[in-house]
């Protein structure tokens, strides 16, 4: 007991769960985009989708939001607790200091966080429980006498104000770069560096940050486009 | 050569110490950095100053003794280069330098430039060495080791502590220090029986002297004069993660 103590209160431990726990968001990111991708199959599949998520195999869904929203939590600690030891660790500031590291999206991960976890706030309050125009409720459809959310007039609606889907090509500049860093990052706390492969690593961590973020990104230009400026 | 040097003084560990400025005329160019503040000091004591205390002993980039932040860069503009290896021709004539102590809580300003470093020697004294019975030395290749694998180890061997990675690190992080000792033995056979006790005591004593916390930033790789490289650091973090969670053996109380 005393040596996981330990462990999870040193300075390597708390890096090693830093990098785990963004690891599982790695995860979820692909799922969520597959998922999105069903929106091209228009709105009767997309929020039946939806409903089997909700209730047909809620059983899976709530044990994985509760592992996401820990996951999020225990990253979010201790980038802070960390963060403010790091300030104490240097109390006096350089007159003069430059910078000759090439990890450049390591200098934004505290502002890049920050701006996502903002958004992932939003963005639940908007989809996960209420409607997405901001304060409206979530409209319901009925298919086969079955009522459900209507997740996709939802999401629709939300897309088709420019301002809304440009904040979202925004918000997911900020995830490439915290993704594209974070990465090889958590290769390097969890051990991994090695010269044949930390190469290939860091060329997945870009592969991966851009296909999640050009995903994510394509599906709201697309739902714009769709209905654009007409609500 | 002619330069302005803004130099970082403090009278002691108490003072709240402050920039002051001094000129360096008639440099010649292969004068060393430290060879130009002898210079200026010498001047001072003839005008019956204080001179600017910083430290230096073997001024042949082997010992690190010597330690200044240049101009915001650790052992200044030159890459892989202590301070006593710097030579003033890195810099042009009419230069405005800044002179700066390491700074780190854990490592204390005792007067101008100097700095208390104790907190390495205490890593060192928890784990960093092996433990072997003294007698006649063994003949040699008795043990084989790999030559990539000596390699590696002598690279992280190279790590002459003079701190530049704690300077250099926006975190003020010991994590190079470290790494390099523990990869360095984790790389031969003589440092296998300990590794485990040896990674948690280290880490711990890290931990405990002040520094902050790596956050990969690699800034430590750059600023040192040895050229370390941060793949130490995953090796450090694998053995910390391996003897903490995988091996039998306690962390120290
Ligand atoms: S004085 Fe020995 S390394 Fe500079």
């Amino acid at each position: 007991m005393h040596a996981l103590k330990k462990y999870l209160s040193s300075s390597i431990g708390r890096k090693q769960l830093m990098g785990f726990t963004g690891m599982v968001w790695y995860g979820f990111l692909l799922a969520h985009l597959v998922g999105n991708l069903g929106m091209l199959a228009g709105a009767e599949r997309f929020n039946q989708y939806g409903h089997l998520l909700l209730h047909t195999i809620a059983e899976l869904i709530i044990p994985t939001e509760v592992i996401l929203v820990v996951s999020i939590l225990a990253h979010v600690y201790l980038a802070i607790t960390l963060s403010l030891e790091n300030k104490r660790a240097r109390p006096v500031a350089y007159e003069v200091k430059k910078s000759s590291s090439k990890n450049k999206n390591s200098y934004l991960m505290m502002m890049t966080g920050t701006a996502i976890l903002v958004f992932i706030i939003i963005h639940i309050a908007n989809f996960r429980f209420a409607g997405a125009g901001l304060g409206n409720v979530m409209p319901t459809v009925t298919y086969a006498g079955v009522e459900m959310k209507d997740l996709y007039s939802n999401m629709m609606r939300a897309f088709s104000q420019w301002w809304y889907m440009a904040g979202y090509l925004v918000v997911f500049t900020l995830i490439f770069s915290h993704l594209a860093h974070g990465f090889q990052s958590s290769f390097q706390s969890l051990g991994f560096n090695h010269p044949k492969y930390t190469p290939l690593v860091k060329a997945a961590g870009f592969a991966y940050a851009a296909l999640i973020c050009g995903g994510f990104a394509s599906l709201a230009v697309w739902a714009f486009l769709q209905h654009g400026g007409t609500p | 050569m002619n330069f302005t040097l803004r130099v970082w003084r403090q009278k002691d560990a108490n003072d709240k110490g402050a920039f002051q400025k001094y000129s360096a005329h008639n440099v010649l160019s292969d004068m060393s950095f430290l060879e130009m503040l002898d210079e200026v000091n010498n001047e001072l004591i003839a005008k019956n100053e204080e001179p600017i205390a910083f430290e230096s002993d073997c001024r042949e980039g082997i010992c690190g003794t010597c330690c200044q932040m240049i101009d915001g860069e650790a052992h200044g503009p030159e890459s892989g280069t202590t301070v006593c290896q710097l030579f003033m021709r890195s810099f042009k004539d009419g230069d405005t330098i800044v002179i700066e102590p390491w700074r780190a809580s854990a490592f204390p300003i005792l007067k101008d430039l100097v700095v208390d470093r104790s907190a390495f020697d205490s890593i060192i004294a928890a784990g960093g060495f092996i433990s072997a019975n003294v007698g006649g030395a063994k003949d040699a290749n008795t043990m084989l080791v790999p030559k990539p694998e000596s390699d590696t180890a002598m690279d992280a061997a190279q790590c002459i502590g003079c701190g530049a990675c704690v300077a250099a690190c926006p975190n003020a992080s010991a994590m190079l220090f470290v790494a390099a000792k523990v990869s360095h033995l984790a790389h031969l056979p003589q440092g296998q029986p300990e590794k485990a006790k040896r990674a948690l005591a280290m880490v711990s004593k890290m931990d405990e002297a002040g520094f902050g916390n790596c956050r990969n930033f690699y800034e430590c790789e750059a600023a040192c004069p040895k050229e370390i490289s941060v793949e130490h650091i995953a090796r450090l973090n694998r053995e910390y993660g391996a003897a903490a969670l995988l091996s039998k053996q306690n962390p120290p109380a």
